[in-house]
């Protein structure tokens, strides 16, 4: 169980989940994951929606037996062990399980109980929990009167009662307003810190875990495709920056892209896309079609044929540097760049660089 | 473990008495009903009925749906269908009348309660019962038909929206039409729905195509049925006179089944909501046994069964005892013999909800199933035709708990107090059906 000095509390090996539809396909969720979680650190599991991650977190806690493979919690295996590798780990599900006609306390002192504490032990940790979570004025409340975040909060606050040595938490902030995003965010790092907990964390936001986690899996249809700490899976993508230049509906030259190869020192690739309007079948013949445009979200009309949205991103090995002689050069050749990004390589990026999609798809 | 068992059990029974439609459903609405039944009930102690012949004014703005028009079957229930000469023609078949309740007359039937007369316009009804000519006016709106059709697509009862327009002069009268107008529409979309749903789902089942039109009749014959339930009581004769014929130990005894099974897959159908709320998984995640789980559900199930059918027996027990003027225990006097009774009953329908929870995917098919199971054992309790038509299937009785639990509180009622037999195959249904429930549950290895 030791490596190095880190000391192993969750060991995934060939971990498979293949679910029967109705219609007799097949689902292959999970396709084998192999996966060590040392005490102490935040591992984030990060993928896009479909990827497999809540498949693999209902393993892991005992909900869905697995196809093939086995996990063990601090030694104790999760099929055959089951009740004491569930004593160990707190779980913060995707979707809010609370009982809504209930109060938070209710729900908490629920749970409590489910977690084998009782009496005088139970009421200390509902209580602790209430000001963790920053609950207590609201503590006789109905759950369903609170807002979506104070539900999040209970959500999270139940999976810490016992206060297991693990906690998972399933993509706490989907569907969180800003405020309550930080917050919960805020929480994941005081449960390290403080309470010294092992955190497995998923999240389809690249930023979240690079803020978060101590290593990374990043997981696609099923399969970890790279895992490390954010710092080496980004050098597998090199230390390039990504610049992105918007330029709406202008036509852009090759020489253009040509001239930010050969002239820029550092640039290492120069490429134009742009998505054409193409109107939906039958409707060739309309002159003028309304279409939502991505950026903005606002609506506005345009012509078959027309281009829209156009980008030439630019890989640099210096990218703010090479920025002023780009634009210098864009001016010269009559081409308007309506706005500029600059992209360090990141999560995003690793991601893009494996699969060639992008995370948020 | 135990503690656990109970904690369960607990938000069950908690969830269940602070929901206010709940106890209302479980057991307000059967006392009212009862109530209702006794006083329009003539010959119920001095000889008349204290409340009788309230004047109300109904109104039809049904437009029916899919050849079916609720409103219709309802007004039928207060206006008899030969009355008023002003009534439109009905564009529906009316509420066949069955054999046995053409060859028996009802005992009693909401136009003795009631004194009905049928209008077209809703706002002259108001202005009667502003006026005084009316103690309320029953307003069935025009979509009433379509919100059943609607409510059966979302698998959800949803109580209608009849308006019913009460007289602030004659309260108390306006009151209890407005709780017989709200048990109707209940009962009427409860047999609808559960009507459709059966034979929708025999007909996937089995693949049977074109059902169409046999589904319509069949379901507007149950839910006439059912609504019919509410407004009168079919006369039993029971071997020669009934001249000591006490409503509420008729209403009692044979609706008394009826009420624990609809709560007890009610509340066994919660381990389907639970799943779907995610609490169930919370459950499962934690370090509980899966048997453990299911163990504080049928607690949690046997209890609120058992409160009900306590509460129940209080209440008609008081009301009839009111009526009459004297003590009268609706079964008997041998409450040994009753609460053996009671929780022999609670634990045979508990078995039969876990077992449609088991069965179910989610609430809403489990509780589909529990209806289905509900009418056949209905069916097998002779709650519907006589069970020695059986024949040689009669053995099939003996699995529905309706036979034995009504079986054994006639007895009670009928002061015989032998009901060993019934006890015991109760007892021994329960374990059986929780026992399969067992294993099904088990079996399923993914929550
Ligand atoms: N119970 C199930 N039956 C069939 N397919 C499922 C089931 N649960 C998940 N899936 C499929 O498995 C894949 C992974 O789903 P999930 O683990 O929920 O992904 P994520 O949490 O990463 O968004 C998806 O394609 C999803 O449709
Ligand atoms: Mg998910």
């Amino acid at each position: 169980m030791q490596n190095g000095h880190k000391q192993v509390l969750v060991e995934v090996r060939g971990l498979k989940k293949t679910f029967k539809r109705k219609d007799g396909t097949v689902v292959e969720a999970v396709k084998g994951i192999d996966l060590d979680i040392y005490r102490g650190e935040v591992f984030s599991l990060l993928g896009p929606n479909g990827a497999g991650k809540s498949t693999t977190i209902s393993m892991l806690s005992g909900l869905l037996s697995p196809t093939e493979g086995e996990a063990k919690i601090g030694g104790y295996s999760i099929t055959t062990q089951a009740l004491e590798a569930k004593k160990l780990l707190g779980v913060v599900p995707q979707e809010i399980a609370l009982y809504p006609t209930l109060s938070a306390r209710q729900n908490l002192e629920f749970f409590g109980r489910m977690y084998g504490l009782h009496g005088s032990e139970l009421a200390k940790s509902v209580d602790e929990v209430l000001d963790f979570i920053d609950l207590r004025e609201r503590h006789k409340d109905r759950i369903d009167t609170f807002s979506g975040g104070m539900k999040r909060r209970v959500n999270i606050g139940v999976g810490l009662l016992h206060k297991p040595q693990l906690v998972y938490m399933d993509e706490p902030t989907v569907g969180v307003d800003p405020q309550s995003r930080r917050r919960i965010l805020d929480t994941v790092i005081r449960l390290k810190e403080e309470r010294k907990m092992t955190v497995l964390y998923t999240t389809h936001l690249m930023e979240e875990s690079q803020e978060l986690s101590s290593r990374v899996g990043i997981i696609d249809y099923g399969q970890i495709i790279a895992l490390g700490t954010v710092g080496e899976l980004i050098q597998k993508v090199g230390e390039e920056d990504r610049l992105i230049f918007s330029v709406g509906e202008q036509q852009v030259p090759d020489a253009l892209l040509e001239r930010f190869r050969t002239e820029v020192p550092g640039i290492t690739s120069a490429s134009y896309a742009a998505s054409e309007f193409t109107p939906v079948a039958g409707l060739e013949d309309s002159a003028e079609l309304v279409i939502e445009k991505r950026s903005t979200g606002a609506m506005r009309v345009v012509r078959s044929g027309q281009v829209m949205d156009g980008e030439i991103t630019v890989h640099a090995k210096r990218g703010r540097k090479a920025l002023p002689e780009l634009l210098r050069i864009a001016d010269e050749m009559g081409v308007d760049i309506l706005s500029v990004e600059v992209r360090e390589p990141d999560l995003e990026a690793v991601f893009l660089h494996l699969t060639g999609r992008a995370l948020r798809e | 473990m135990l503690r656990k068992i109970w904690a369960i059990a607990y938000v069950n029974l908690y969830q269940t008495f602070t929901d206010r439609n709940l106890i209302i459903i479980m057991i307000v609405t059967p006392l009212v009903l009862a109530t209702i039944i006794s006083l329009a009930f003539g010959n119920l102690g001095s000889g008349s009925a204290p409340i009788q012949n309230i004047p109300v004014a109904i109104v039809n703005l049904d437009e029916g749906a899919s050849g079916f028009n609720g409103g219709q079957i309802m007004v039928e229930a207060f206006v008899p269908p030969d009355g008023e000469p002003g009534a439109p023609a009905s564009q529906m078949p009316d509420c066949p009348e069955t054999e046995a309740a053409a060859s028996t007359a009802p005992a009693m039937s909401l136009t003795d309660l009631t004194d009905a007369v049928l209008l077209d316009d809703a706002a002259a009804a108001r202005a009667g019962v502003d006026e005084g000519s009316y103690a309320a006016a029953v307003i069935i709106p025009a979509d009433f038909s379509q919100k059943m059709s609607y409510s059966l697509a979302d698998r959800q009862v949803e109580v209608s929206s009849i308006e019913v327009y009460g007289s602030s002069a004659s309260p108390i009268s306006a009151s209890i039409i407005r709780s017989v107008v709200e048990g109707f529409a209940n009962q009427l979309l409860t047999g609808f729905v559960a009507a459709q749903a059966t034979i929708e789902t025999i007909g996937q089942q089995f693949g049977l195509a074109g059902m169409g039109a046999a589904a319509a009749n069949l379901s507007q014959a149950i839910a006439c049925a059912s609504g019919r339930t509410i407004v009168s009581i079919e006369q039993q004769t029971v071997e020669g006179e009934q001249a000591d014929f006490n409503p509420l130990v008729l209403f009692g005894s044979a609706q008394a089944v009826f009420f624990a099974l609809f709560t007890a897959n009610a509340t066994a159908a919660t381990i389907l909501e639970e799943r779907r709320n995610g609490t169930l998984q919370r459950m499962v995640i934690s370090p509980t046994p899966r048997v453990m789980i299911l163990f504080g559900k049928l607690v949690g199930t046997f209890l609120i069964v058992l409160v009900q059918l306590i509460f129940l027996f209080i209440g008609f027990t008081v009301i009839g005892s009111l009526l009459e003027g004297q003590f009268q225990s609706i079964w008997g006097d041998n409450i040994i013999a009753i609460a053996l009774m009671l929780v022999a009953t609670t634990a045979g329908t508990a078995g039969v909800g876990m077992i449609t929870a088991a069965v179910g995917k989610t609430a809403e098919q489990a509780n589909i199933i529990g209806s289905i199971v509900s009418i056949l054992m209905g069916i097998l309790g002779g709650a519907f035709f006589a069970v020695n038509a059986l024949g040689d299937f009669e053995f099939l009785t003996r699995l529905s708990v309706v036979r034995w639990g009504s079986e054994g509180f006639s007895k009670l009622a009928g002061g015989d107090a032998n009901i060993l037999t019934n006890v015991i195959f109760l007892a021994i249904l329960g374990a059986l059906f929780f026992g399969i429930s067992l294993l099904m549950f088990n079996r399923r290895k993914d929550v």
